[in-house]
């Protein structure tokens, strides 16, 4: 190969190299150019498809939960308060490896495996929500993860609102608490309302007036990066707090009531008559309301649910007690009103009372029997026979139906979730019930309230305002009045009925009947109207636990669980009424010993304000 | 005489760089430092970085077009040499967050996968330069071999998109060379019977997933298919005119990914608009072009393939990270050259754009 041709070569070869990138640079420039077109498409036709996009991506609508609605007693004492708690929440889309962030976050809180679970399954339906996995964190804890939180993305510490109660075990019963939303709620709550918001009313007045508590939701238009959080507020609707609640109730009384039952198992219901205020209505063993809310331990939850005394009851508006003694006064009414009882007219009251074909007779708790006794007498000493031979005298036909009129074996429609009816049998429920008719004997034992007769707290109390009143019942209420746009708004008293006695005289009968039970020398409660400075009706009840038959045995002697229960119930000043009251104390033995200095504590905490 | 002096030196140092070239790149540096201050939240030590890295870059090129084709040949062999025992070196000191793909010595931070995107146009043009085609198959499996070799030291870092880039590169600059058709059809069938069994025991389930995702990104949206979802809503936000500089609500929010890295086009595109996405492709379609240019001057192969081959490197370059940002190419993470924020690539680009000029400046001096 000569030089020359060498050159030609490479110049041939050169401008071939040339030209074959020409060619490729040339595809590649088609290609940069077609890739053009399709971002020009995308810019123009496509573009607001993808604005749209664009803005849903970091314009986000975040729902301002309100703030609960403030519960008050009937002086303003404050009841139930919201307070700034922090969680600790993630988001579980977010976070990368979430087993080692959340073994992470165990170092720094303590975190319980259920809380991790229920985290997990939350965590579930929520993913690209901010899922709490720990609640109400201790200012330590709070510290702790604060420090660190610049190493855990998408990790918050969220504020939100908790709910404390002053009064804490004291008003567990009637305020309710607050739940995590449930399935069974969201499927018949209006979601819009609930927007931010997690937690429901559950119980007691937080349940009942829940609609009023909870408020309207705020909306807000922020900017949001990529993590979600909020960089620049647009637009802001601000929430509508909750409506406050003033009650009935007096946190005073409450707590003077519910430390008088302390350690015991039992309810008292205080009912101002003419209104139907509830003043107290305590129910114990309680629990700590904060339990549901801001538990360190969950298993707290399973321990008052597995609670053989059972204290989530609340036996003011569900426990039904026989009676005992404490019908006597509304069996005399009933006497008196179908004209089996005659005022003044002597009864000579035996040991015990027999029936014609009856082979076992009843016995009086007092041994040797009351002998020569009235109606009147017969209340203020709690004479049994009196009231066997009453009762079945009246038969079942005409008592039913009177104490009926007081509300005894239905509910008193107070408003509180749960209130159970109670028992006021009649023929036709024992035909239903055992297919059996209604024997004599059993309306026997009814005048001394046992047998089937069931009664809640409440009603016993109902009943007794009503005795206060003379007749006049008043419903039951909890909520006075409730703040609405800063106007107060009053629940008015309502009257259920009026029971009418042929002679109103009658009233002053059993009234001062009741009276002798506290202030009489031979009153059975005498020892609690000692030095009272106003005057108390009231009246002993002791309720036998287990039927012993014809031999009784002093029910002080029993082993607890047997022992009777002890009531009482009263209204005081007699001249005036402005508080009436009912207290069972779980077996608690006699009436006088138990129940009756409890509540004589609670009547003179509420009218000498002796707190 | 002293101002002479100076003049004379200063003419001296810039005399090999060509003006288009160079006024067309500081066009497109100039955008590159405008978007980099808006993808970096208005950061201006972030912006400065890049403005560093950009200032490094341009001094390379200076002193890489100093050196004479003669040279770069001389020390083609070496420098290839270096890249391949940096890149072992990688393997067994490398570090990164996902894959091994940085040297560390001190503050200065290394990515040698970067350097390949010179060594390989240069070994290839010095291989292949000095014979005239028809090329000996000697020459064309040593060639692919290196290649080879090259791409997979990439690829067990592993780094898929680089090794892929290296590998395209290669074989680019070899075609520019001049191979027979038996070679190419040989090539392709081997690449396409060796596909299935890549797939089955070459790659890595992420990186298949990556495939996956790239042709139905909607799969999983807020896995994979994220960042190509992100990035088609910042572009098509964008519009005719963008929503102008700064506003881009995809970057500032986060909701982009790697907004100044591989998706920075994405970033450019919403806040500049169809217009802005003309403007820097007709920028980077003229620097091509005038590359094209640059490469003909020469009788010398060697001058011509590297030219060639590093304009072909920066075509495929901007070619799959736009393509990517529209969902048109698998997330790879490559930058875009001259725009994307960091050092070894932006320092490299440079580079070869000094090594282009030095080799058709010199070329051209010499046949003078």
């Amino acid at each position: 190969m000569t030089p020359a041709t060498q050159k030609g070569d490479l110049h041939r070869s050169v401008a071939q190299t040339h030209r074959r990138l020409r060619l490729l640079v040339g595809f590649g420039s088609l290609l940069l150019l077609l890739l053009l077109l399709r971002i020009g498409w995308m810019q123009t036709i496509h573009t607001a498809h993808f604005t749209a996009l664009s803005t849903e991506n970091h314009l986000r609508q975040i729902p301002l939960p309100p703030s609960r609605g403030l519960i008050f007693d009937r002086h303003g004492t404050l009841l139930a308060d919201n307070s700034v708690a922090y969680s600790l929440s993630l988001v579980p889309s977010q976070v990368d490896d979430l087993d080692a962030t959340i073994s992470k976050l165990r170092e720094l809180a303590d975190i319980h495996d259920r809380e991790v679970q229920r985290f997990q399954q939350r965590g579930q339906s929520s993913k690209f929500e901010t899922t709490p996995l720990k609640i109400d964190l201790s200012e330590e804890t709070i510290a702790r993860v604060a420090v660190q939180l610049h190493q855990l993305p998408s990790v918050y510490l969220e504020a939100y609102a908790a709910r404390r109660y002053t009064y804490g075990e004291s008003t567990a019963h009637v305020l309710g608490h607050l739940a995590s939303i449930s399935k069974r709620d969201r499927e018949r709550i209006d979601l819009y309302r609930y927007r931010g918001t997690r937690r429901i009313g559950r119980a007691g007045i937080e349940h009942q007036y829940e609609s009023l508590l909870l408020g309207t939701p705020g909306l807000q238009q922020a900017e949001v990066n990529a993590q979600g959080r909020s960089l620049m507020v647009h637009d802001r609707k601000a929430p509508t707090p909750g409506n406050n609640l003033v009650l009935t109730l007096d946190a005073d009384l409450q707590r003077v009531a519910s430390d008088a039952m302390a350690g015991l198992e039992g309810a008292i219901v205080a009912i101002e008559p003419s209104t139907g205020d509830i003043l107290a209505l305590v129910s114990t063993p309680s629990f700590d309301p904060d339990v549901f809310g801001h538990s360190i331990d969950p298993n707290d939850y399973q321990n008052l649910i597995r609670d053989a005394k059972n204290p989530l009851l609340n036996r003011a508006i569900q426990g039904q007690y026989a009676p005992g003694s404490t019908i006597k006064p509304f069996v005399a009414l009933a006497g008196l009103e179908s004209g089996h009882a005659i005022p003044d007219k002597q009864f000579f009251a035996a040991p015990q009372f027999k029936i014609p074909n009856y082979r076992r007779p009843f016995r009086d708790w007092k041994d040797e029997g009351h002998g020569w006794v009235t109606v009147s007498s017969s209340i203020t000493q709690s004479c049994d026979v009196y009231f066997y031979s009453l009762a079945y005298r009246m038969g079942i036909e005409a008592l039913e139906p009177f104490l009926a009129q007081f509300g005894l074996g239905q509910t008193q429609q107070l408003d509180l979730p749960g209130e159970r009816p109670g028992l006021l049998p009649n023929e036709t429920w024992k035909q239903k019930m055992y297919g059996q008719p209604w024997y004599p004997g059993e309306t026997v034992i009814m005048g001394i309230g046992q047998g089937y007769l069931l009664l809640t707290p409440l009603q016993l109390a109902t009943a007794t305002a009503a005795l206060a009143t003379r007749g006049i019942r008043m419903k039951p209420r909890l909520l006075r009045a409730y703040e609405q746009d800063g106007e107060i708004i009053e629940n008015p008293p309502e009257e259920l009925g009026r029971v009418t006695l042929s002679n109103p005289a009658w009233w002053d009968l059993v009234t001062n009947a009741m009276v002798d039970v506290v202030h009489a020398e031979n009153g059975t409660a005498r020892r609690s109207g000692l030095d009272a400075a106003y005057r108390i009706a009231g009246k002993t009840g002791t309720a036998q636990v287990i039927n012993y038959g014809e031999k009784r045995p002093d029910s002080e002697d029993l082993p607890e669980h047997i022992r009777d229960h002890s009531l009482f119930i009263a209204f005081a000043p007699v001249e005036a009424p402005e508080i009436a009251l009912a207290v069972i104390v779980e077996h608690g033995g006699h009436g006088s010993t138990m129940a009756a200095p409890i509540a004589r504590q609670v009547l003179d905490a509420y009218l000498l304000r002796a707190l | 005489m002293a101002q002479h002096f100076y003049t004379s030196a200063v003419s001296r140092l810039v005399e090999p760089l060509d003006r288009t070239l160079m006024a067309l790149l500081l066009a497109v540096l100039a955008l590159s430092l405008t978007i980099q201050y808006s993808a970096n939240d208005m950061s201006l030590q972030a912006t400065q970085q890049h403005a560093i890295r950009i200032g490094i870059g341009l001094l390379a090129l200076l002193a890489m077009a100093h050196i004479t084709p003669r040279h770069l040949r001389r020390w083609a062999p070496a420098l290839f040499l270096l890249n391949l025992l940096l890149l072992v070196a990688v393997v067994f000191y490398g570090s990164g967050s996902t894959a091994q793909r940085w040297l560390s010595y001190g503050p200065i931070a290394l990515q040698p996968s970067e350097l390949l995107k010179l060594t390989i146009p240069m070994i290839v043009a010095y291989i292949l330069g000095p014979s005239l085609p028809p090329l000996s198959s000697l020459r064309i499996s040593l060639t692919l071999g290196l290649v080879a070799l090259a791409t997979w030291l990439v690829a067990i870092q592993p780094d898929l998109g680089t090794a892929l880039l290296i590998s395209a590169i290669g074989v680019s600059v070899i075609l520019l060379a001049g191979v027979s058709r038996r070679w190419i059809l040989g090539l392709g069938a081997l690449s396409g019977i060796s596909l299935p069994f890549v797939w089955q025991y070459a790659l890595r389930e992420y990186q298949k997933d990556r495939i996956r995702i790239f042709f139905n990104p909607e799969a999983d949206p807020l896995g994979s298919g994220y960042n190509v979802i992100q990035s088609k809503i910042a572009v098509g936000s964008g519009g005719l005119s963008g929503k102008g500089w700064t506003q881009s609500t995809q970057a500032q929010f986060d909701f982009l990914p790697e907004h100044s890295t591989d998706f920075i086009f994405s970033v450019y595109a919403e806040e500049f608009g169809l217009i802005g996405v003309a403007l820097l492709i007709v920028l980077y379609l003229a620097i091509l072009w005038r590359v094209v240019a640059l490469s003909r001057a020469g009788p010398d192969r060697f001058s011509q393939l590297l030219i060639g081959g590093l304009g072909l490197s920066l075509l495929l370059h901007v070619l799959i990270n736009i393509a990517m940002t529209i969902g048109y190419a698998p997330v790879t993470g490559s930058p875009l050259p001259l725009l994307s924020y960091g050092g070894s690539a932006m320092i490299s680009t440079l580079a070869a754009f000094g090594m282009m000029m030095a080799a058709r400046h010199y070329a051209h001096a010499r046949h003078k």
